[in-house]
C-alpha cells in the first residue's frame, strides 16, 4: 500500500500551486455577519424538495384551483343543459337568462359543432345548426334517423315543454331532408350529481339519464353498455320498456317527461296516450 | 533511501497539521503572517479536497483562491469549535457548488478536466495514477485518500472534518487503496 500512497502524493505535488500573492493582495474586506458560504452551522443544508420543486408544486396547485374554479363557474351559471345524441354527442349550457354559456361535444363532429360561434346564437338556432352538422357529415340520415333530444333545467316547467320544441325543429330540420327522424325527448330536472356523471363518461345529460333508467329496470345491462350501444338499439330498448320508464319516473318524483317520436310498433297507442 | 525519505516526509506533515484557532482571531486583526501561518498549514489540504470534487486544476486553484478570500474576511467571526479545517471545507464546498449553480453551461461537473490536458503530469507512471484516482475513485474516496496521502491529515482529523465516523473513513481508505492497487496492477505499476 505505501507505495501506492507514494505515487498518489508525488502526483499532487506536481500540480501547479495556488499563488499565494494574488490572495493576500486581494482587498480585505470584513464581513458584518456569516453568509451562506461562511455560516458554521447548518453544514452540508440540502434543498428541501418543497424548495427544489417550489415552481412545478405552485403551478400544480395552480391549475386545480382553475380547475376547480371552472368547474365551480360552470355548475353555478348551468340553469339548463339541452342535450343532443347521435353519433356525437352535444351538450348545450344556458344561464337562467336563457343565454347559452357553453357547448361541448363528444364524438365524430366535435371539432365542428364545438367552433361553432354560439355568442349571438339564440338556442333555437344552436340546435338547428347543430343538426345540420349531424345531417350534411350523414350522421343523421335515412339510413340512420336515430336522435336523443333532451332538456335538463332547474326551471322545472321550462324542461317540461322545452323538449318537445326542440323535438320538433329537429323534425322540421329532418324532414326538410327527406328524413324520417325517429326522436326519443325527454325533460326533466338538472342536478350537479347527474351532470357529474354525464362528464364522467362524456355522454349527454339525457342519455346518462335514459341509460340509468334502462339499467334499473333491466339489471342485464350496465352503464356502459347504454352508453356504448347504437342509438337504434337505444332507442328500441326505450320504446320497449316506454311504460316502464314513465312510471319509474312519475315513483321518483322526478317530474321528468319522455316522448319517442315515430315509433312504428306502438306509435299509434303513444299517440293516443298524447 | 527516496522511499524513507518520503515516508518522513509524510510524517512530519502529519505532525504539523493541527491548527491554532487563534489565528483566525490574529488574521482578523490584519495580522498577514497569521494568515500566511494558516495558508502554509492548510494549503495542501485544501488543495485536496476541491481538487477531489472538481477534478480540474485551474478550477481548483480558483476555488481554493476564493476560499481563503473569504476565510479572511470571516475570520472575525469564526466561532471556537475546535474544528478549524471543517470549516474551511465547508466554506470550499460551497463555493464550489455555487461556482457549478452559476455557470449552468457547465454539464461536465462529474467529468472534470480531461485526463490528456494533465499536462504537468508528464511521468508516464503518475499519468496512470491520476487517471486512476480520477476516474476509479468515487469523490468521497478521493477526498480521503489524497487528504492522507498528499495533505497528510491524519485518520482522526480527516474523520472529523468531514464528518464521518473513524471507522467508517479508515474501512472507505482502504478500500479506496485496494481499489487503486488492483488497477494499477493491472495497468502494468508495480505497487
Amino acid at each position: 500500500m505505501k507505495k501506492t500512497e507514494q505515487l498518489l502524493s508525488r502526483l499532487l505535488n506536481n500540480f501547479p500551486e495556488v499563488d499565494f500573492d494574488k490572495i493576500k493582495n486581494a482587498p480585505y474586506e470584513p464581513m458584518h455577519a456569516h453568509d451562506d458560504i461562511t455560516n458554521p452551522y447548518n453544514i452540508e443544508k440540502k434543498p428541501s424538495l418543497m424548495k427544489k420543486h417550489f415552481g412545478r408544486i405552485i403551478t400544480f396547485i395552480l391549475a386545480v384551483f382553475i380547475f376547480i374554479g371552472f368547474e365551480i363557474y360552470d355548475n353555478k351559471l348551468t340553469h339548463t343543459v339541452i342535450s343532443i345524441d347521435s353519433d356525437t354527442t352535444v351538450n348545450i349550457r344556458l344561464n337562467s337568462k336563457g343565454d347559452i354559456i357553453k357547448v361541448k361535444a363528444y364524438g365524430k363532429n366535435e371539432n365542428t359543432i364545438n367552433r361553432i360561434d354560439y355568442s349571438n346564437l339564440s338556442t333555437k338556432d344552436m340546435v338547428n345548426q347543430t343538426v345540420n352538422v349531424l345531417i350534411l357529415s350523414n350522421e343523421i340520415s335515412k339510413e340512420n334517423p336515430y336522435v336523443i333530444i333532451g332538456v335538463n333545467s332547474s326551471d322545472k316547467s321550462f324542461a317540461k315543454t322545452a323538449f318537445d320544441i326542440y323535438a320538433k325543429e329537429i323534425e322540421d330540420i329532418s324532414d326538410d331532408k327527406d328524413i324520417d327522424c325517429r326522436i326519443i325527448s325527454q325533460g326533466g330536472n338538472y342536478s350537479l350529481a347527474l351532470d357529474r356523471l354525464a362528464k364522467k363518461y362524456n355522454t349527454s345529460l339525457a342519455k346518462i339519464s335514459l341509460a340509468k333508467e334502462i339499467v334499473t329496470i333491466n339489471n342485464q345491462y350496465v352503464l356502459e353498455d347504454i352508453i356504448d350501444m347504437p342509438l337504434s338499439q337505444i332507442y328500441d330498448l326505450v320504446s320497449k320498456n316506454y311504460e316502464a320508464i314513465k312510471e319509474l319516473r312519475q315513483k321518483d318524483k322526478q317530474e321528468c317527461i319522455i316522448e319517442i317520436f315515430d315509433y312504428d310498433e306502438d306509435n299509434d297507442d303513444n299517440e293516443d296516450d298524447d | 533511501m527516496l522511499l524513507l525519505v518520503l515516508e518522513q516526509q509524510s510524517l512530519v506533515q502529519r505532525e504539523d497539521v493541527k491548527i491554532d484557532e487563534k489565528l483566525f482571531l490574529a488574521i482578523s486583526n490584519g495580522d498577514n503572517e497569521a494568515f500566511e501561518k494558516l495558508y502554509l498549514k492548510t494549503k495542501k489540504s485544501l488543495y485536496a479536497y476541491v481538487f477531489s470534487i472538481t477534478k480540474d486544476v485551474y478550477l481548483t486553484q480558483d476555488i481554493v483562491s476564493d476560499t481563503y478570500i473569504k476565510v479572511r474576511n470571516a475570520a472575525h467571526l469564526y466561532v471556537e469549535m475546535d474544528k478549524p479545517m471543517a470549516w474551511m471545507f465547508t466554506i470550499a464546498k460551497r463555493i464550489t457548488l455555487n461556482y457549478y449553480r452559476k455557470d449552468s453551461k457547465r454539464t461536465e461537473y462529474e467529468k472534470g478536466e480531461d485526463i490528456n490536458t494533465f499536462s504537468y503530469v508528464t511521468d508516464p507512471t503518475l499519468k496512470i495514477v491520476l487517471k486512476a484516482a480520477l476516474e476509479i475513485l468515487n469523490e468521497e474516496e478521493r477526498e480521503i485518500v489524497l487528504l492522507h496521502t498528499y495533505a497528510g491529515l491524519k485518520h482522526r482529523e480527516i474523520a472529523l472534518d468531514l464528518g464521518i465516523g473513524l471507522s467508517t473513513e479508515l474501512s472507505k481508505y482502504h478500500r479506496a487503496l485496494k481499489k487503486l492497487k488492483t488497477y494499477l496492477l493491472n495497468e502494468g505499476v508495480s505497487v
